[in-house]
């Protein structure tokens, strides 16, 4: 058998917490990162995001711990994004024992940066995310800080350039669908999937299964959930069941 | 108990190799002085093959004598040479190092299976079909013979090889959950032999 597609919950965390949508039962602390990332593993999850929603660099200091915490459990892959701005940020995170970093805002202010990020760690440890919005006519342009500015950018453009400076893999999270459950935005992923050579983690509208067998189904290599595995609404045992049914093929 | 040397050519990750050998029962030094007594070397599978040779360099002598592990770039060291870098590599298993078939994705990454040719140290008690984890955009290219177990990606990609003292995976043991975890149970076993 091939590659399988790979499920990737996500965890907001902040000042060494995780900061919203988690409560599992039966876990003394619902919102410890090392608790939570060792249920997801123990679930089936084939990798772990978190994302870092700290704005302080004293934050970034708890940032280091809690990527330490995390690396002494895991023996699976997992990825830390939020706020890295250099290689110097990215050489913190990996040398606490990160797999792999994503870089948004930064590199699309100084595209540059990628090509010395994968130089310094290699291309396996180097992830662009970008974060699209619908502008009309079929394209999709690129925001930054957080969802907040419009670069202009055209985000397929994007996403090939940056696979020529040579990243290893792209966070795609589609800004319209995140946070409501419709499912993700299948032309934006198809858009930027068949574009690129790289890897492609769809992320943005997680409601179901279902919604993440659509996505698997097509160009996606990943899919990115946060709301569907928290409050135990889908145990991600589960939800690959439901994927393995529908065709797509997954560890289990 | 073994005590296990890894070289830190890279920039990236050892810290879940090293975690992950202290776990099959290994004690772990990082970057051991040339002529350390060691009782096996662990080559990270972090950097590209040209800074691997360099940093290899000094521990040529070191490699005769004890069990060397090679994950990733550092498995592909133990071959002739790279079309990721110009140097030469240890040669130490037949073929040559090439980029993935351009029909697929690079680099692979994510969970595959194996499929196993011949028995090997390293797979004792791995099963065939075994999930480990890859990330990777250049493979070994060889004939076979130090080949146990392989991976589908377009092509059969040499996953698990073993010949002489020399033991390597293409994939992340130390990323590769149960399986990954008694693989590097079983080089540490090798190792206190």
């Amino acid at each position: 058998m091939p590659l399988s597609k790979r499920v990737i919950p996500c965890l907001d965390v902040s000042g060494g917490r995780v900061v919203k949508g988690t409560n599992f039962r039966g876990l003394r602390d619902a919102g410890d990162p090392v608790e939570l990332a060792s249920r997801y593993r123990d679930e089936g999850a084939d990798e772990i995001v978190f994302l870092d929603i700290t704005a302080s660099s004293e934050g970034r200091g708890t940032l280091t711990e809690t990527v330490r915490g995390i690396a002494d459990v895991m023996d699976i892959p997992f990825t830390v994004g939020g706020g890295v701005r250099s290689v110097d940020d990215m050489q913190m995170l990996l040398r606490s024992g990160a797999d792999k970093v994503t870089v948004n805002t930064a590199a699309v202010a100084r595209p540059e940066l990628l090509g010395e990020m994968a130089a310094v760690f290699g291309r396996q440890s180097t992830v662009l995310a970008i974060d699209a919005k619908r502008a009309g006519n079929g394209r999709y342009t690129v925001f930054v800080n957080g969802g907040r500015d419009d670069t202009g950018r055209d985000a397929v453009a994007w996403a090939r350039e940056a696979a020529e400076r040579g990243i290893g893999e792209i966070l795609l999270t589609s800004i319209d669908r995140d946070g409501t459950k419709d499912g993700y935005d299948l032309e934006l992923v198809r858009a930027v999937a068949e574009s690129v050579n790289v890897p492609v983690i769809a992320s943005g509208g997680c409601g179901s299964a279902v919604h993440m067998a659509d996505v698997l189904a097509g160009a996606a290599d990943a899919a990115l959930a946060a709301s569907i595995f928290h409050y135990d609404a889908e145990a991600i045992g589960a939800v690959k069941r439901i994927l393995r049914e529908r065709g797509i093929h997954v560890r289990i | 108990m073994s005590r296990l040397a890894i070289i830190n050519y890279g920039a990236g990750n050892i810290y879940a190799l090293r975690r992950s050998l202290e776990w099959a029962g290994a004690d772990v030094t990082v970057d051991p002085a040339p002529g350390d007594g060691c009782a096996g070397l662990v080559l990270p599978g972090v950097g590209n093959f040209d800074q691997v040779m360099s940093e290899l360099e000094p521990y040529r002598k070191m490699m005769e004598s004890v069990p060397v592990l090679g994950i990733c770039v550092g498995m592909q060291a133990f071959y002739g040479s790279s079309q990721e870098g110009r140097s030469p590599g240890l040669g130490v298993m037949r073929g040559a190092v090439v980029r993935l078939p351009a029909s697929k994705k690079s680099p692979h990454m994510g969970w595959n299976t194996i499929s196993v040719r011949r028995p090997g140290r390293l797979l004792e008690g791995v099963a065939g079909g075994s999930w480990v984890y890859y990330t990777h955009s250049y493979m070994a290219e060889s004939d076979g013979g130090p080949v146990t177990a392989v991976s589908e990606y377009g092509v059969d990609v040499p996953a698990v090889v073993e010949q002489g003292n020399y033991y390597g995976t293409q994939f992340h043991p130390e990323k590769s959950g149960a399986a990954g975890r008694r693989i590097l149970e079983n080089f540490v076993g090798v190792c206190g032999r």
